[in-house]
């Protein structure tokens, strides 16, 4: 009788418990938030190999375009920048990525060489292990990160606040943090949509640093107007240094090839120092530095998202040369002829391609949608009915960008009213015509998909600033934007 | 260590499952270890001072009792038990005085003297307020009374006695224990027994419950308002006071739940601390089921000594006085608590004076002051009085209280009650409803304690798998729409945007 009961006791007790962790297992993933899947989920959930991780802060998130490395150069791989990471957050997040595949190559922007805090916020430092499956790695992630002892002088001292400093337990099972965010519940916490991307994330914007530079003939080239002392040095040894001598142990101990890179800015910081500094310790362990910075590839009057982070114009230029590289000196297979793995990747790219055009589509400013038509599958055609696009620095850059004679669809919108630039694969040729001298094809063009897709849109009649319709080639499919 | 922290989660199993599985003889030594370090959690220093306060008040009855075994005279016994009182309760008030109130005693002598235009220069004493000195002093002072009035023999063990006082449960947020009750049980070490950690992890279920899902989602409304109250006058200012009514409730009910499940665990029955304050029909009668252990322990200890009301209607009204500003001040050294207890004895003064006025108005207009309708709108009356006051309790200064009760009495926009102002308080439309939702299930639950009926017994009644069920869902939803864990907040996550 007494046996039974305790029996009894004991199976209650186990239901309890047994139930109420199933039920806040599931309530975890619905609180948790998304942006970590939606982005590195991709990744973690994928069985498919990735030959090259890309790793670093923001500056790489919007540097480096998995889908065009596939497209160009079949180069399989995924961008694991993370906002605002620093070194020791991306040594972790790259031993997490390594629990789940090893790739042959990673390459790392040095960007915060010289910081002695293991990771920015518990929300940044949330941005990526949330996306992780917990492990001894993830464990041990947040009890080294979360031991900052710089972080806690700071604190100590006033200059932070105290909740710059999270606690380890929150990293490994992140209800604790998130499980108020259930007012905030909604459709995509139960369907959770994933990048397109592949970890990278297009910014969309222009600034314009070209004031920051002026032309010297001697040497044919744009010259920086302050000068800079690229001889700067570090002397101390800081914690991201320590950190990134573990990232290029550990991959050298697995047989991983490693590329430092110095991503473009323009953010008035000691870029030199850390570039010459990344420099000293690619030597030291006999890796290849990749100097972007000094590279001249990127044009400060288009390619500039921010001071810090490019658009996808910059993007698209260091993504070709880090693929060329990679290509011409690390020998990895050039994946579009494996049936299985181009099946999948030009799959993806087609969704990647869709995804670029619903983007362009919703750009609310002309030079963020003339930055997105430069998608070599987009074609366009951009119908101009106000002259005063043509007295705007960036615009008539923009347009360049796009091998468009813009002195002539200057004269025909002073003189005309109006032009029609037409652009094939993402810039690559254009042509400008009056509204009279429009090519047949073009109209029956854009008359047969108006019909197609049920579209409203007047097509050459004025109605707005300018009209930019764009046709994705892979897909066919077609985005108008009016501004 | 606060018990809705990851520490104590840890703490308190580890405690349990080593307590039963020590032998008996092991187990109350256990316990004091257990005791004392979490005190020291908090500051290690404190530990000296809960030292002298539990060596003192032992001493005190170890000698009152060699006084009673003596052969001297009863007129010379009493005298020196009363001494030996006397040296306790001077040695342990003066360490509470200390701590606690020096500061507030020399400012106030500070302010006196600029109001009499002295010149007088007040030092400033940097002294750390040691957390729970209030409860355990008292618990200690009532042994040596206990003692003193022969409701108890003198503690022989050290180490039991210092269990007592020290007892981890009920340290730092009480219930105050008295002696009779608590050093009986802890003198017999207790066995497993399922039912008791039924009932105590259920108590503890409802104490977090108030703790963490009510009272730290009011406080989060309450604390913007009071924070800034000339953005937030008038009918802001009711709301939130009346939301503080029902938080410190659930503040203070929820703490005492959880230290009485704790104790329940380990197979000690602590006493009750609330029951139904806010369903009672008189302040008087709110008082005997508000802080129960406070409350009885001014009763036995300072009123009934101060002469209760044996004395003419003048003394007993002067009685009252005395010990509901005595209870304002233990609450806390700010004139504010000492006004708010001040303003409750009034409220007993003129309710007292009142009542045959109210009896004969009952008698005229035939009104059964029995009934249902009458009962419940005493209930509303006395539940406004108490939240009236507490705007003294809550504000940071008797300023700050005179601003917010100017502005509670001119309060001309009620409109805040639909026009959706009331989500803008740092608490949104849904943790409003949840708040108001919440607030309905203690309401529920506390007419059921008023009727005797156990909610707990009821679930315990039921089958396993509803049991399994009701255990499950509370365990959810406490976690789930708790306030606990690192903060969130959304703006924080717009990372995407750098």
């Amino acid at each position: 009788m007494i046996k039974s009961k305790v029996i009894n006791n004991f199976i209650t007790l186990i239901m309890v418990v047994s139930l109420t962790a199933s039920v806040l297992v599931r309530i975890s993933e619905i609180c948790q938030m998304k942006q970590p899947i939606y982005t590195y989920g991709p990744f973690v959930e994928s069985k498919e190999d990735t030959d090259v991780l890309f790793l670093g802060s923001s500056r790489m998130i919007n540097s480096v375009f998995p889908m065009l490395l596939w497209k160009d150069y079949g180069i399989t791989s995924y961008n694991l920048g993370a906002h605002a990471n620093l070194i020791p957050a991306t040594y972790w997040e790259m031993e997490n990525a390594f629990a789940v595949k090893q790739p042959k190559l990673i390459v790392l922007d040095t960007y915060g060489i010289s910081n002695n805090f293991k990771y920015e916020t518990p929300e940044y430092l949330h941005s990526w292990m949330d996306a992780f499956p917990l492990s001894m790695v993830k464990v041990k992630a947040a009890f080294d990160l979360t031991n900052d002892p710089y972080k806690d002088e700071a604190i100590s001292q006033g200059l932070i606040g105290s909740d710059i400093n999270g606690s380890p337990v929150e990293f490994l099972w992140s209800f604790i943090k998130y499980h108020s965010r259930w007012d905030e519940i909604n459709d995509e916490d139960f369907n959770t949509p994933s990048t397109t991307e592949k970890g990278a994330e297009a910014r969309i914007r222009v600034e314009s640093f070209a004031d920051k530079y002026e032309y010297d003939a001697k040497s044919d080239e744009y010259q920086l107007k302050e000068s800079v002392d690229k001889d700067s040095r570090i002397d101390a040894a800081y914690v991201g240094e320590e950190y990134l001598r573990k990232i290029i142990n550990s991959c050298q101990e697995k047989g991983i090839d490693v590329i430092l890179t110095y991503l473009p800015s323009e953010s008035n910081e000691n870029h030199y120092a850390q570039i010459n500094k990344s420099m000293e310790i690619a030597r030291e362990y006999d890796v290849d530095f990749v100097n972007l910075f000094d590279i001249g590839i990127i044009d400060p009057a288009t390619d500039y998202y921010d001071a810090k982070h490019v658009n996808p114009l910059g993007a698209k230029k260091i993504t070709s040369y880090i693929g060329q590289y990679i290509s011409d000196n690390y020998g990895l297979t050039d994946k579009r002829s494996d049936e299985k793995t181009a099946s999948s990747w030009d799959n993806d790219y087609r969704d990647y391609a869709y995804y670029m055009s619903e983007k362009f589509a919703g750009a609310e400013e002309v030079a963020n949608a003339l930055v997105q038509i430069g998608f070599e599958e987009f074609d366009s055609v951009i119908e101009v009915y106000n002259q005063e696009y043509f007295n705007d620095e960036t615009i008539i850059n923009l347009f360049g960008k796009l091998s468009v004679d813009t002195e002539l669809a200057g004269e025909l919108c002073l003189n005309a009213g109006a032009c029609v630039i037409v652009t094939h694969r993402g810039g690559q040729e254009a042509e400008v015509y009056s509204m009279n001298d429009i090519p047949q094809e073009y109209l029956q063009l854009l008359d047969d998909k108006k019909q197609e897709y049920g579209l409203e849109t007047e097509f050459f009649v004025p109605g707005c600033g300018i009209r930019m319709t764009v046709i994705n080639r892979i897909s066919g499919a077609l985005m108008v934007n009016e501004l | 260590m606060i018990f809705n922290s990851g520490q104590f989660l840890i703490f308190f199993p580890i405690v349990v499952l080593v307590y039963f599985i020590l032998p008996k003889k092991m187990k109350n030594f256990w316990l004091l270890i257990a005791s004392y370090y979490f005190y020291m959690c908090w500051n290690v220093k404190y530990i000296l001072l809960i030292f002298t306060s539990t060596l003192i008040t032992w001493l005190s009855g170890i000698v009152m009792e060699k006084i009673k075994q003596s052969d001297r005279t009863e007129e010379r016994k009493i005298t020196l038990k009363k001494w030996t009182v006397a040296a306790s309760f001077v040695s342990n008030i003066g360490i509470l005085a200390y701590f606690k109130y020096m500061n507030f005693f020399l400012d106030t002598i500070a302010r006196i003297c600029q109001g009499m235009n002295i010149n007088l220069s007040v030092p400033v004493i940097d002294v750390i307020l040691p957390v729970g000195i209030s409860f355990y002093t008292f618990q200690a002072l009532s042994y040596t009374m206990d003692v003193y009035r022969g409701d108890i023999y003198a503690e022989k063990n050290f180490f039991q006695y210092a269990l007592f006082v020290s007892f981890f449960p009920q340290l730092v947020a009480g219930p105050i224990e008295r002696s009779k009750n608590l050093l009986k049980q802890l003198a017999v070490p207790k066995k497993f027994s399922y039912d008791n950690f039924r009932e105590g992890f259920m108590m503890m279920l409802w104490g977090y419950f108030l703790k963490i899902v009510v009272a730290d989602r009011a406080a989060v409304l309450v604390d913007r308002v009071y924070g800034d109250i000339d953005t937030y006058p008038g009918w802001f200012i009711i709301i939130a006071t009346l939301i503080f009514t029902i938080q410190i409730y659930c503040d203070f009910y929820g703490y005492s739940v959880i230290a009485k499940g704790a104790a329940k665990i380990l197979g000690i029955d602590l006493m009750e601390n609330f029951t139904a304050p806010f369903l009672q029909i008189s302040i008087a009668n709110h008082w005997r089921y508000w802080h129960i252990s406070l409350t009885s322990w001014f009763r036995d200890y300072l009123y009934i000594p101060l002469g209760g009301n044996r004395k003419g209607k003048f003394r007993k009204y002067l009685n009252i006085l005395i010990v509901f500003v005595v209870s304002g001040l233990w609450h806390g050294a700010s004139l504010t608590y000492v006004l708010w207890g001040a303003l409750h004895g009034l409220y007993q003064i003129i309710g007292d004076i009142l009542m045959p006025l109210r009896k004969k108005v009952c008698s005229v207009f035939d009104l059964d002051r029995e009934s249902l309708g009458h009962r419940i709108l005493m209930m509303v009356g006395t539940f406004l009085l108490v939240a009236f006051g507490f705007i003294m309790f809550r504000a940071d200064s008797v300023g700050h209280a005179i601003a917010a009760y100017k502005s509670v009495f001119t309060a001309s926009n009620p409109w805040i009650l639909f026009d959706g102002s009331l989500y803008t308080l740092g608490v949104n439309n849904k943790n409003f409803n949840l708040l108001l939702i919440c607030f309905l299930v203690l309401l529920v639950a506390d007419i059921c304690k008023l009727n005797k009926i156990s909610i707990s017994d009821f679930i315990l009644k039921q089958n396993m798998w509803c049991r399994v069920l009701i255990i499950s869902f509370s365990l959810v939803f406490i976690l789930l729409f708790g306030i606990w864990g690192p903060a969130y907040d959304a703006a924080n996550f717009i990372y995407f945007q750098f």
